[in-house]
């Protein structure tokens, strides 16, 4: 997979509880001007390969380590994939120092606890809300072209959630964690920047 | 040091950005219209919702007052 500058790999869990944050992660990264990327659609025995080459292909991801909680189906397990992919991500900036990582949580201190061989690494802290995953990702990168402010942002935002289930509608599906509106969402977020930002 | 990285890339035209998402030139046609734009990022006029007929009642009333 070719590298390209405007991909950000989205390592966040895919569960109905996080879908505002998701919305807000694709409307906010998109006002950027980036394109994000996520595992979701990657099914099958190589999944680990292509998840390692997708991260690969991009050159920031962005890991969002706020899910540290039990799931409620039995057994009941914390979800190791974020972590897992930060590692993976960890490893191959070492490989190619061109990847920059991020880490993203809610609770300020809580990285310490939960994974603290990231010691130093100072984490985005969202507070757990829309508006927080605005601020931090403003506060993660500069835009190369016109930097959105955060009211932008959550007027994107407000007509993405607007607009999701026409979307979902649309596409057959009942979950916005599928690879189809995944991306319906990113290139609908997309159009929001042109139409509130300018298309530069 | 600074926690914030500059981008040094420009974001994509929505043309190229449907192209690597993987969204076909169609498709993608209609979500943009859904929010509002086109393929140029140009703000679409708004539909009027269906069933919403103009009778043209008002405006003709209008002309005739400006008239007076």
């Amino acid at each position: 997979m070719p590298k390209t500058k405007e991909a950000v790999f989205l390592n966040i869990p895919y569960d109905p509880q996080f879908a505002r944050l998701y919305l807000a992660y694709i409307t906010a990264l998109s006002a950027i001007g980036f394109l994000p990327r996520a595992t979701l659609g990657i099914t099958g025995n190589r999944r680990l390969d292509r998840i390692a080459s997708l991260i690969e292909s991009c050159a920031y991801s962005i890991h969002d380590l706020s899910r540290v909680q039990l799931d409620r189906n039995a057994p009941r397990t914390p979800r190791f994939n974020m972590p897992f992919e930060l590692g993976l991500a960890v490893v191959w900036s070492q490989t190619d120092p061109r990847h920059k990582w991020f880490v993203f949580e809610a609770v300020r201190w809580r990285l310490n606890k939960s994974l603290s061989d990231l010691d130093g690494t100072d984490p985005y802290v969202h507070d757990g809300t829309v508006r927080g995953v605005m601020r931090e990702v403003c506060n993660a990168f500069v835009s190369p072209v016109k930097q959105p402010t955060v009211p932008q942002m959550m007027k994107m935002y407000r007509e993405l959630r607007r607009d999701q289930a026409r979307i979902l509608k649309n596409a057959g599906a009942q979950s916005i964690f599928t690879a189809r509106v995944f991306s319906d969402l990113c290139m609908a977020a997309a159009g929001l920047r042109s139409k509130h930002l300018g298309s530069d | 040091m600074s926690r914030r990285t500059k981008l040094d890339f420009k974001p994509l035209s929505l043309g190229e950005t449907a192209k690597r998402l993987g969204v076909p030139p169609a498709r993608a046609r209609k979500i943009l219209a859904l929010v509002g734009v086109d393929f140029d990022g140009r703000t679409l006029p708004k539909v009027r919702p269906k069933g919403q007929v103009r009778t043209g009642k008002t405006s003709s009333r209008r002309a005739k007052t400006m008239a007076r």
